[in-house]
């Protein structure tokens, strides 16, 4: 879990993911549930806090998108989730972007940030443009 | 039974059709971009999804054709 301040939708899929490798078993053998234990979990291992309702706010998020499912009938809302196949691949995909996001380096990142925001750069340059005409007409203007 | 089935690949995020650019090819361990969303979605993962979507079209087809021929011997 990269963030320090927020616990959200991925960090959430995240901790199936962790708890898959700990225990070495496949997604659809993984089951939590988004109760006060977890959020003592989260707590001691991320040392972020978040309330139960807004922990299980955050599962309806990943239920919403069916990114995790009810493993068992009769145990609640928020009782034994497990990961779908879409969650894995959600959870893989942000722990991938992640990973190259983090070997890049900074001359790489900027380049990809000026690349994203080109709109924005092309913008800026019009603006600077336009600013630099106004004071030169003023300056000629007040010159002549 | 002889039927052909498509399945999209779908953006793991947002769940819109994936798109590339013409020519571009992918293979295990690529990323792909989500033109809609923005979001990359690991390569493997979506071929997992499409995989499991093609399975049930196929058990799906199976389970009607067999109701179909089971009706034709009790007639």
């Amino acid at each position: 879990m990269d963030k320090t301040n927020k616990f959200d939708e991925y960090d959430f899929l995240d901790l199936f993911y962790q708890e898959m490798l700990v225990q070495g078993q496949a997604h659809n053998l993984i089951r939590l549930s988004a109760n006060a234990r977890m959020v003592e979990d989260i707590y001691e291992k991320t040392r972020i806090s978040i309330t139960e309702n807004e922990l299980q706010q955050v599962a309806d998020i990943c239920l919403a998108n069916s990114w995790v499912n009810h493993a068992t009938m009769g145990s609640g809302k928020y009782g034994n989730l497990q990961l779908t196949t879409i969650g894995i691949g959600v959870a893989k995909s942000k722990k991938k972007q992640s990973e190259i996001l983090s070997k890049k380096s900074i001359l790489k990142k900027s380049s990809d940030y000026i690349e994203e925001h080109k709109g924005l750069f092309i913008f800026l340059g019009f603006v600077v443009a336009v600013v630099g005409l106004i004071i030169n007409y003023y300056r000629n203007n007040g010159n002549g | 039974m002889d039927k052909e089935f498509k399945i999209t690949a779908l953006c793991l995020f947002c769940q819109t059709p994936l798109q590339a650019e013409e020519g571009a090819s992918f293979e295990s361990g690529d990323m792909i971009k989500c033109a809609s969303c923005g979001e990359s979605n690991d390569y493997d993962s979506v071929i997992e999804v499409a995989k499991e979507k093609g399975i049930e079209k196929v058990k799906s087809q199976v389970e009607a054709e067999l109701k179909k021929s089971l009706k034709g011997l009790f007639k």
